[in-house]
């Protein structure tokens, strides 16, 4: 894991950006609504250039589909998206070029091998040909995909099918790391290469956005954090100025709303077998 | 436990239904089809009540025997999205095998395949009806043929679900039965003409007989016995009969038996967690002939695509053999012609390359829809709509331009007619470049999701309801009026005789016009892709 990822430089300030430039991304005023249901509800935040963000949230709360109209994947109602300045939605080209992301629920070009899925990827992003391939190399390396690179992806499992998602968003130095859910269903050894890849990329200069629901995976990686419920971010900032000094999962919990289990109604769980 | 399944695939049936309006009207529209042929031949049976058991008894043995082969192969064709049939779901409760057979049982007569052959066998009981011993064991072995049809449906579904685990077997099956059901319908539709050349009267007598002696035999196998007991009481066959209905009370308790042990087998081992992991070739000649960009890229994917993707295969071959049909329809209709006629359809039969091409405008729109939501790779790397657009058809063509032009010589060597060599060139030009680009075109604003490969092929959704309409009514009809002038003037070449002349401006005329389709349709559709990619990636995306 020692050659995986050349350092990244620094973001060159936009000409004319101002103090926006600081951010990797910003969201302003962002919608979109299924129908009735109002999946993103005039959503705002911005992600500090150079962090490691952690974005939060129950299920259904519109993770996924905020970093979907992030990534160019789903069009928004209303509202903007840039990209170090770039609009996603005015400046698609401009913007993409800087993103690399790992999308959830997606399927992939599954009949390629892994190499050949990376290498795809690659090219479609116009790195040269011997960039892609030594890159790759390293990068299947550093994720234990060696062994099964020429392996339809089709045959993968769950987890290696994330690592090589990983792969794929990686392979042309991205600016920005857009990934949905990068630890699910990877198993514990792989969870770890990953996080070193991902503490690596950052201090290389890079900026990280992921979501999870895992509350104690984002208090030990991530140094900035959004809580978003119901289409909204109700918390956003450094990690501990959103904990305000509890652990995140509780302080997760008072932002939601816990849940309360009436515990009368559920008496009989457990306590005879005998009915049905 | 039977209500609770029967109503499960009541449920599951009409949720399926309400999902799209396309959906329910297509499954509106089979169902009346199947059920009105249904009727026809329930009217038909009821109406030989009392015709003589020698006639009677070869036409119903024949047929049902017919029915009991082909419901389970159909069944298990078309089950794809049957949920039901999938014992591992039912892994996590606590039933035993043999209270769940009962209710499978029956769920599997919900369907309109087990509606129609209950209307068959009621026609079957009433045409046996004219005196009580025959009905009696028209009822018996109604009853057991239909139990017969059902158990051993689901016996051949269990025997090939642990087959289909694997992915290439799967991949193969899915090439292997539409092949079969292709050249079947084919050599039906062939062989019919070949029957209608004859031109002569069908000699009932002499079919009767040999139906008969068919209808015998099949009334000595599985599939029969339980059709051909009121027949052998009839006759008065009675160790015929005793013996028919031994084994045909057997055969079902046997299958029944096979099926439940399938059942047991099912719910202790409900995940499917073979792979296969068979590695690729390391590098590809095929990466070599493409440009190294984002074109180049998705080039290179589709024709690994083409290669790979069972579902391409299917299409490919298809394609391949369409011309040769026709060119062996044409040869067998002009068997019995005049020499004069016969001159005609050899010339005729000259030009049978161009469906290739004519096919290939509906080849080049299907190819995004084969992506599913894998083509959010190329969304989120910024790929521009024109790429795109290049880099399918540089893939396609590269395939399909060899592939036409030995068609073309293949065929002029066969007729003799080389003379009609420009006129062919300059329809197939058009064809190909126009449908090339009118593909592309079409491809960038209609979408429709696809089966993902390795799915059932004939699952819901396959046909691409109004979307997958439209796209291929364009893609049919559009190639043929830009091909209109190269088709006139290839009829003016043999009208006037000037070959050299009409052929040499069909060639032109092919050039220009298809140039033009080409370049058109891969700017417009690439800006379509641009302006909506978002909503591409939504009607690729195969939502189960």
């Amino acid at each position: 894991m020692s050659e995986m990822i050349p350092p990244m430089p620094p973001p060159a300030p936009l000409s004319g950006g101002g103090g926006r430039s600081a951010d990797a991304l910003a969201i302003r005023g962002l919608v979109k609504t299924f129908g009735a249901k109002i999946a993103v509800n005039n959503l705002a935040m911005e992600v500090p250039a150079g962090s490691m963000f952690g974005f939060v949230g129950p299920n259904g709360a519109g993770k996924t589909t905020t970093l979907s109209m992030v990534t160019g994947l789903l069009r928004p109602d209303r509202g903007a998206i840039e990209i170090w300045g770039h609009d996603v939605w005015t400046d698609p080209a401009a913007a993409k070029a800087l993103i690399g992301t790992l999308p959830d629920g997606l399927r992939m070009f599954d009949r390629l091998s892994g190499r050949e899925m990376v290498a795809l990827a690659g090219e479609l992003h116009r790195v040269p040909a011997g960039e892609v391939a030594s890159r790759s190399a390293a990068l299947l390396e550093a994720l234990g995909l060696t062994k099964d690179a020429d392996t339809m992806v089709a045959d993968y499992s769950a987890g290696m099918t994330k690592k090589i998602g990983l792969a794929t968003a990686l392979i042309h130095n991205p600016r920005l790391l857009i990934l949905d859910e990068p630890l699910e269903a990877v198993d514990p050894v792989s969870g770890e290469a990953i996080r070193e890849i991902l503490k690596e990329y950052v201090s290389g200069g890079g900026t990280v956005v992921f979501s999870s629901h895992v509350m104690e995976l984002v208090e030990s990686i991530c140094d900035t954090v959004a809580v978003i419920a119901e289409g909204r971010i109700l918390a956003s900032g450094p990690l501990d100025s959103v904990r305000q000094g509890k652990p995140l999962q509780q302080r997760f919990l008072e932002l939601v709303g816990a849940h309360e289990v009436e515990r009368s109604s559920l008496s009989w769980l457990g306590h005879s077998s005998s009915s049905n | 436990m039977v209500g609770t399944l029967v109503k499960l695939q009541l449920k599951l049936f009409t949720r399926q239904l309400k999902s799209s309006t396309a959906t329910l009207v297509l499954t509106i529209i089979v169902d009346t089809l199947i059920l009105l042929s249904v009727i026809a031949m329930l009217i038909s049976l009821i109406a030989m009540r009392g015709v003589d058991p020698s006639a009677l008894g070869p036409l119903t043995v024949s047929g049902f025997a017919t029915l009991s082969i082909c419901w389970p192969l159909f069944a298990t064709l078309f089950a794809g999205n049957n949920a039901m049939l999938d014992i591992g779901r039912f892994a996590i409760y606590p039933i035993r095998a043999r209270e769940l057979l009962p209710g499978l049982f029956l769920a599997g007569l919900t369907g309109i395949g087990g509606v129609a052959t209950i209307l068959l066998t009621i026609g079957y009981i009433i045409a046996w009806s004219s005196s009580p011993a025959p009905t009696l064991a028209a009822i018996v072995g109604g009853a057991l043929g239909v139990a017969f049809c059902l158990v051993c449906s689901r016996v051949l579904a269990g025997a090939l679900s642990s087959l289909f685990r694997k992915r290439r077997i799967r991949d193969f099956m899915a090439i292997f039965v539409f092949l079969v059901i292709f050249i079947g319908a084919q050599a039906i539709n062939i062989g019919a003409q070949g029957l209608a050349n004859q031109g002569g009267t069908v000699d009932v007598e002499a079919m009767m007989a040999e139906m008969s002696g068919t209808a015998t035999i099949l009334g000595w196998t599985p599939f029969g016995w339980a059709w051909a007991l009121p027949w052998s009481v009839a006759q008065g066959a009675w160790l015929t009969f005793g013996v028919q209905l031994i084994g045909a009370i057997a055969i079902v308790a046997l299958l029944a038996w096979v099926w439940a042990r399938f059942i047991s087998r099912g719910l202790v081992s409900p995940l499917d967690t073979t792979v296969s992991g068979e590695k690729v070739k390391k590098s590809q000649w095929t990466d070599r002939l493409f440009p190294y960009s984002p074109a180049g890229a998705i080039a290179k994917r589709d024709m690994r695509y083409f290669l790979r993707d069972p579902r391409r295969l299917v299409g490919n071959i298809t394609m391949l053999l369409i011309p040769v049909i026709l060119a062996f329809a044409m040869t067998v209709s002009s068997a019995g012609a005049s020499a004069d006629d016969r001159d005609v359809i050899m010339t005729i039969t000259t030009y049978a390359p161009i469906f290739f091409s004519m096919i290939l405008c509906t080849f080049v729109a299907a190819d995004i829809c084969y992506d599913g939501s894998a083509i959010g790779t190329q969304i989120v790397a910024g790929v521009s709509g024109a790429d795109d657009r290049k880099g399918r058809l540089m893939t396609i063509l590269l395939l399909a331009t060899p592939i036409q032009v030995l068609f073309i010589i293949g065929f002029s060597l066969y007729t003799g007619h080389w003379e009609q060599l420009p006129g062919v060139i300059g329809i197939t030009l058009t064809l190909l470049l126009g449908g090339a680009g009118i593909g592309s075109l079409v491809g960038s604003i209609w979408q429709y999701p696809q089966p993902p490969a390795g799915g059932n092929m004939f699952g819901k959704g396959s046909t691409g309801g109004v979307n997958g309409l439209f796209a291929s009514l364009i893609g049919m009809f559009v190639p043929i009026i830009i091909a209109i002038p190269a088709i006139v003037l290839a009829v003016q070449a043999n009208t006037s005789g000037n070959f050299a002349l009409f052929g040499t401006l069909s060639i032109v005329s092919g050039l220009v016009i298809g140039g033009l389709c080409f370049w058109a349709g891969v700017s417009l559709g690439g800006r379509r892709l641009d302006a909506t990619w978002p909503e591409v990636l939504d009607r690729v995306t195969w939502k189960n």
